[in-house]
């Protein structure tokens, strides 16, 4: 069960609405009034899950140091440029065990903590499952804002996905909207482009071809007999009409103009290096114009398959992470993929950090918060222990520039340590005894 | 029967004599209506002398004196009877006996009828637009023009594929067969203990191409406690149900399909530890019927995704009574816009197949070619493809200009291949040359005549074979485009487009929204109107599509075909499996789609039957009566009116009034022709315990007074009225040209109408004289000269 609707139903039995929430005076911290704990809350906050699958080369991932001066392994370099802005955290552990093989649990358990149903889909090992039973976290954060007039905005989350196979199953689903309400993300920039500005990107296309239309009816329009020539200007009068319309429409008021994408990219693997950036210039103009608090970026899915051909790499991704420690050449190739992601991330900090809050001298990077993560610790072990957990940004209150091992704590009181930097106090997430220890200091 | 009788019995009487007489002029007269010249000449002495001072030499009018054309509806005696005892006005008796019908009948012959008005005042052949219907299928032919027509074969059913394990592609399967439908319960037992040993894991594949007749929304309804998933035409997830942790058992997704296009479906189902298995796939069809989808709507064939446009046309201009585009609007162009990116959006999605099937694969592994050399060829592709579709869609080859213009420019000022392909697209589906009907350039040449035969005969673009007759100059004399439309006749399209017309001309939307008083008619439901309109749809393909495809055929056949349910509740013995069997019934009281009981239940009400609707629908449809609209808003009498009387009493007694009997002395005899059918075409004698009378005289054009006793007296009366023919003949032009047939010269219809004849009426015949006059009437034929010369 959702712990948002948990605390619906507890005011509704105080006798206060949803709608009257702002103004309940002197109730504690955990109905969302005032920041918990020692934590400074920003105004204004917001977070991304970005997701990248099969595990990490682990001495190419995770620092010897602990603490300030920890050092930037390979895969992290690529990053260096934010190292202060890092929270790199060891030792945060999926124990949610239950049906499901481990990259099943790994993706469907990672961002809600909580046991797949019962079902009929056998992976590699264990037992079959079906679906998530509870919420995920980010989705758990987003009713919370949308709960409020203060943070509400007009889709509360964005969920972008990056070259995810073709099918709805726990592999390749990880956000939830609640038990088996499995929530998939968009994987078409064009798609996503049309939700967000409500005009399709083709409408630009078509924009730019009218003129031309013009021409031909007009030098077509000459050869024609008197009552046709009518009807042609009379044509040629709704094609300008539409011209203004559109041009309008690509007007609208935003704080920040759409980003222009590219025509013409067809959603194909070879695709994925273009994909994923017109995905993030989407996702900072949508956090830039106040449409979502959160998002998600999924590139693949649990036992992602992507042959990185431009980074001269031919197997599928899954297959190298299948390869042992001592086969030094598949652990070359896998650092340079988690490079790659590392790359990527780069480049959504740099684009969340030159991008201004509108009307006021923060960036977007100061009020955000990118959590970086994987299904597995280790691909070859299937190890749901360690699994990368790479907090960037200023958002949460964290005290950030570190590298901290917290042993092997259930990754269930990261997620409720990261609702309650939102002011979202829960007694539990997910798995009940999993929350046991409470939150994690982070400060 | 107090109210009409005495009247009837006379008129019957009187009318008895001339009835004969009348039947044989009928039969003798091809050009109809016709006087003899010396009559004409000594009718139009009169009318000049007598008449032209206030009407005018042409009947046009004098301003101040008589303003209005001389012309109107009024048969010919009614109007000779006004003219003997009114005209010349103040002096009517100058004017009086033979000279009143010389003059009347000249007047009628040469100015007054419907028939002197589109003579004297020929409308102009008018600038259209492609309609809603061929944009559409222009549209659709267009990507059969890289895909091919889909091939439905003989064989009906899924093929299905069944694997032992829980994964259907892996390894090979374990049987492979046609299943006729999918409505399967397995319990917890295996589908086939020999061939699937293991009732815990196994998986089925269902394949095929779903045929559809209607044009409309289906929404497919799929039942399974097990993992599946549904697809259809490119939507690989139309369901995707593959995780079943959700204890649902029924689930739906809509689609919209057209008729005459066959649509590829796939589903997969698996069990894997679950209890029982089971997997059934319906659909509500978009006349609401819910049903298992049968076996005869699943070609087990291979099939491609079809494009399927969802934007909303405005509706054609139907007001002259058939669709036609002579006008445009904001409405139209946004919605011609939309269609358009619909379009190129398909395309996008279906780029990489059509580019491999077409213009070759690019191979990536074990190539020699250098990424540049693929590249290249790789851009090659989307030349060739852009090029090939501007040419599918005006019909053509592209001159210079037109392929700088359509492709190469294009493709300058895109970013990538696959952007300037789609503004290719774009730019042919918004271009006039697409949009519109016309040819663009002063002459005539093959290429639009390619065109005009097959927006005639298909509604829609030339297909690659009449293309390539056009580029090898084989449409260049009558003989060859006769031929030409000869071969197109026999096509989906032209079938389709013929069904259309029957539809139409039938008014068969009336009996597809019918519903009948559940107490009177018990059983009668959509299934059944369903099983109707198929049975009527069967009898006229089987007579349009034979070898002697004889219009008249269409009015006396006297089998028809019925299914259990039609048996069922019209008391009809089936013998044979089939679905349909053609059966004679009732042959001696039934005379083709006259009685035909689809027919008969459209026009009717929810309880009685509608003489008036029945008479209008003859009147118009069949013997091409213009009437005019009632003056004043009627509504109906009600039966409780007085429940003693029969609806013939009760329609007779509504319509007496003066203003009214105008048109219902044409109306009210052609209906109650039909009384013996009641309001969902049964059979019946009697009504309310009085016998049914369904003797009748009808007036015709000419004033010739008909007796008719029942509806066999009717349909044989019909099949030799030459008002009859020509009504057909003009019908049909409209249909399938939308223009009006005087448009293409004032003769058009007295030739065809000889030639309708003299073919025995075949309806086949018909079709391709109208295509070739549409498509040749202004070409300069080399050989022109010599047929005149002839």
């Amino acid at each position: 069960m959702s712990n948002s609707y948990r605390r619906r139903e507890f005011l509704s039995k105080l006798g206060v609405g949803a709608a009257a929430l702002p103004f309940v005076a002197g109730l504690p911290a955990v109905m969302g009034a005032q920041p918990a704990g020692p934590l400074k809350r920003k105004n204004k906050q917001r977070v991304i899950v970005m997701f990248s699958p099969n595990g990490v080369v682990q001495d190419q991932y995770w620092p010897e140091t602990e603490g300030a001066d920890f050092e930037l392994t390979p895969i992290l370099q690529p990053l260096a440029d934010f190292k202060d802005k890092m929270l790199l955290l060891h030792g945060v552990s999926n124990k949610v065990g239950g049906d499901g093989d481990s990259h099943m649990r790994g993706m469907s358990c990672l961002l809600t903590g909580a046991e797949l149903l019962p079902g009929n889909i056998q992976g590699g090992s264990n037992t079959p499952a079906g679906w998530a039973s509870d919420i995920s976290v980010d989705q758990e954060l987003k009713n919370f804002l949308q709960s409020q007039p203060t943070t509400a905005t007009r889709f509360g989350s964005l969920e972008f996905g990056v070259e995810i196979r073709n099918e709805a199953d726990p592999w390749t689903r990880m956000v939830y909207a609640g038990k088996n309400r499995p929530i998939a993300p968009t994987q078409d920039p064009y798609s996503m482009f049309t939700r967000m500005y409500g005009r399709s990107k083709d409408d630009d296309l078509l924009r730019s071809v009218l003129d031309d239309v013009k021409d031909q009816l007009k030098s077509v329009g000459s050869r024609v007999g008197k009552e046709a020539q009518e009807m042609m200007q009379e044509h040629q009068s709704f094609v300008s009409e539409m011209e203004r319309d559109l041009r309008e429409a690509a007007q609208q008021k935003l704080d920040l103009p759409a980003p222009n994408l590219e025509d013409g990219v067809s959603l194909r693997q070879s695709n994925m290096p273009k994909i994923s950036r017109m995905q993030i210039d989407l996702l900072v103009n949508g956090f830039a114009n106040n449409m979502n608090r959160v998002a998600t970026l999924q590139y693949s899915n649990s036992v992602g398959q992507v042959r990185m051909k431009w980074l001269g790499i031919n197997e599928p991704h899954h297959q190298l992470s299948h390869d042992p420690d001592m086969k030094e050449d598949s652990q070359k190739k896998l650092t340079k993929i988690n490079q790659w992601f590392a790359g990527e991330m780069h480049y959504l900090l740099k684009r969340l950090a030159e991008t201004k809050e509108p009307g006021t001298d923060e960036s977007l990077l100061d009020n955000t918060l990118v959590i970086w993560t994987n299904e597995l610790g280790k691909g070859n072990s299937h190890t749901l222990q360690n699994i990368p957990m790479l907090l960037v940004g200023s958002a949460a209150g964290f005290k950030m520039g570190r590298y901290l091992k917290l042993g092997n704590v259930a990754h269930n009181r990261l997620w409720m340590t990261l609702t309650s930097a939102f002011g979202h106090e829960l007694e539990s997430f997910g798995v009940k005894n999993l929350c046991d220890g409470g939150k994690l200091n982070l400060a | 029967m107090k109210i009409a009788k005495p009247h009837l019995d006379r008129r019957i009487r009187w009318i008895a004599l001339s009835a004969t007489v009348v039947a044989v002029i009928a039969l003798g007269s091809t050009t109809f209506g016709q006087m003899p010249p010396a009559d004409f000449k000594r009718g139009q002495a009169i009318y000049e002398q007598s008449c032209a001072g206030c009407h005018g030499e042409k009947a046009e009018g004098v301003e101040g004196v008589y303003d209005s054309p001389l012309t109107g509806d009024l048969p010919v005696k009614e109007l000779s009877k006004y003219v003997d005892q009114t005209m010349p006005e103040g002096a009517p008796e100058d004017c009086a006996g033979a000279d009143a019908e010389l003059v009347t009948a000249y007047l009628y012959q040469a100015f007054y009828s419907r028939t002197a008005q589109r003579r004297n005042n020929p409308p102009d052949i008018e600038f259209s637009r492609r309609t809603v219907g061929q944009y559409q299928n222009s549209v659709r032919d267009i990507v059969k023009a890289f895909r091919g027509a889909p091939r439905i074969g003989e064989k009906r059913g899924f093929r299905t594929r069944y694997n032992s394990t829980r994964e259907i592609w892996k390894g090979k399967p374990a049987i492979e067969r046609l299943e006729p439908t999918i409505d399967f319960d397995f319990g917890d037992k295996s589908p086939d203990p020999e061939k699937l040993k293991d009732p815990k894991q196994f998986s089925i594949s269902f394949k095929g191409g779903l045929i559809i007749k209607e044009t409309g929304t289906y929404e497919f309804i799929v039942s399974s406690k097990n993992g599946f998933s549904l697809s259809c035409n490119g939507n690989d997830q139309l369901i995707d149900n593959r995780v079943n942790s959700t204890q649902q058992e029924e689930f739906r997704a809509k689609m919209r399909f057209d008729e005459g296009e066959v649509y590829p479906v796939a589903l997969t189902m698996f069990k894997y530890n679950d209890e029982t298995a089971n997997i059934k796939l319906e659909w509500v069809k978009p006349s609401g019927i819910r049903e298992v989808i049968p076996e005869r709507s699943v070609s087990s064939g291979r099939f491609h995704p079809m494009v399927v446009l969802k934007t909303k046309f405005p509706a054609d201009d139907s007001s002259i009574g058939y669709a036609r585009g002579t006008s445009i609007s904001d409405q139209w162009d946004s919605a011609t816009t939309r269609a358009a990116m619909e379009t190129m959006n398909f395309f996008e999605r279906e780029l990489d197949s059509i580019l491999a099937d077409k213009y070759g694969r690019i191979r990536r592994r074990r190539s020699r070619a250098t990424e540049e050399e693929r590249a290249a060829k790789d851009h090659q592709r989307h030349l060739k493809f852009a090029t090939d579709f501007v040419k599918a869609a005006f019909g053509r080859e592209l001159d210079e200009q037109e392929k700088q213009f359509f492709v190469d420019r294009q493709f300058e000022i895109a970013s990538n291949d696959l952007a300037a392909v789609k503004r290719t697209m774009l730019l042919t589906l918004k271009s006039p040359q697409f949009l519109y009907l016309t040819c663009f350039e002063s002459d005539v040449d093959s290429y639009d005549i390619a065109n005009r035969l097959s927006i005639v005969l298909w509604d829609s673009i030339p297909d690659k074979e009449l293309t390539k007759l056009a580029a090898k100059g084989k449409l260049k004399d009558r003989e060859q485009v006769s031929d030409a439309a000869w071969e197109m006749l026999y096509n989906a399209r032209t079938r389709q487009k013929l069904s259309e017309f029957f539809y139409h001309w039938l008014e068969m939307e009336k009996a597809s929204h019918a519903s009948k008083d559940e107490d009177i008619y018990p059983g009668f439901g959509q299934e059944l109107i369903q099983s109707l309109r198929d049975s009527i749809d069967m009898s006229l393909n089987e007579i349009v599509w034979s070898d002697e495809p004889d219009f008249r055929k269409l009015l006396l056949f006297d089998e028809i075909y019925i299914d259990q349910r039609m048996a069922a509740f019209y008391g009809i013995e089936k013998t044979e499996k089939e679905r349909f069997q053609k059966v004679s019934f009732e042959s001696d009281r039934r005379s083709g789609i006259l009685t035909h009981p689809y027919l008969m239940t459209g026009l009717a009400y929810y309880k009685n039957t509608s003489p008036i609707h029945r008479g209008v629908f003859v009147a118009k449809s069949l013997l091409g009566r213009s009437l005019k609209p009632p003056p004043i808003d009627v509504e109906p009498l009600e039966e409780e009116f007085d429940p003693s009387m029969t609806t013939r009493e009760r329609v007779t007694h509504q319509t007496k009034e003066i203003n009214c009997s105008g048109c219902h002395s044409v109306i009210n005899p052609l209906g109650f022709s039909l009384e013996n059918y009641d309001a969902v075409g049964r059979f019946r004698d009697t009504e309310k315990d009085k016998p049914i009378d369904s003797k009748t005289v009808y007036l015709s054009p000419t004033s010739e007074e008909v007796v008719f006793d029942g509806a066999k007296d009717l349909a044989n009366y019909l099949v030799k009225s030459p008002e009859a023919h020509r009504n057909f003949i003009e019908k049909m032009f409209e249909h399938f040209v939308k223009q009006p047939i005087y448009a293409f010269g004032p003769d058009v219809l007295d030739q065809m109408q000889v030639k309708f004849e003299q073919s025995n009426f075949n309806v086949q015949n018909l079709i391709v004289e109208i295509a070739i006059v549409a498509a040749t009437h202004d070409a300069n034929f080399p050989d022109d000269k010599k047929n005149n010369d002839e």
